[in-house]
């Protein structure tokens, strides 16, 4: 891993066409601007997390669900 | 092909046709080891759909087509993902979104941050996190299903 310090205002560029950079710092918090073509995704790491988490969870209960599925099921029409 | 799920109580086989069969690059977060699923109604009377791995038995998730119970779900597709999906017209896409089963039915949610996109043609799929998106990780849908009533 690649690490590097900056200061405010200061930027990192990768692959020549992502631009990330320190725009303020307030205690802990730090705000970062990332200047990205459309084509790249750019989302808070701990948003994955959530999303797998939730998959997993969804995936937890095959057959404890079956209740639960009969009443959508019953209620859709 | 023969494909063992848990789906219908213990250990069962059924017969999946190649048309059900969907490779997901990247894979599914929470399940990065795994690559192929299948489509597979659960039943007649039912909006639900399962996605069963292939290669993993014990890993099914309920999805569901947000459009049943959300009209106004819309999101655009990255071009790097739908060029990666291999999606040439808007017909090739299948949109499904994670059901999440609770105890509680008032807590049974759907995922409509992240919403599963296949592509019949191809049959590839991945799973999309929308960025800046305004419909939340677990939206309840029982109520909206216009359930509550009966429950």
């Amino acid at each position: 891993m690649l690490i590097l310090t900056r200061k405010v205002e200061q930027g990192i560029v990768i692959n020549s066409d992502v631009i990330v950079r320190v725009l303020s710092i307030d205690g802990e918090r730090v705000k970062i601007g990332v200047d990205a073509p459309r084509s790249i995704s750019v989302l808070r790491e701990e948003l994955l997390a959530e999303v797998a988490g939730e998959n997993r969870e969804a995936a937890s209960r095959p057959n404890g669900g079956k209740d639960q599925l009969r009443r959508l099921r019953g209620q859709q029409k | 092909m023969k494909l063992t799920t848990h789906l219908l109580g213990t250990d069962e086989t059924i017969d999946v046709s190649p048309e059900q069969i969907f490779a997901f690059d990247p894979p599914l977060g929470g399940f990065e080891e795994l690559r192929r699923y299948a489509l597979i109604p659960d039943g007649d009377e039912s909006p639900v759909e399962w996605l069963q791995s292939v290669e993993d038995e014990n890993v099914a998730l309920p999805l569901l087509e947000p459009f049943l119970f959300e009209p106004d779900y819309g999101f655009e597709l990255p071009d790097h993902d739908a060029e990666a999906l291999g999606m040439e017209n808007p017909e090739d896409a299948i949109v499904r979104c994670v059901l999440t089963l609770r105890e509680e039915p008032e807590d049974i949610s759907a995922n409509l941050l992240a919403p599963i996109v296949f592509c019949r043609r191809t049959h590839l799929a991945r799973q999309i996190v929308l960025q800046e998106s305004e419909f939340p990780l677990r939206r309840p849908v029982f109520s909206t299903l216009g359930l509550a009533a009966s429950a």
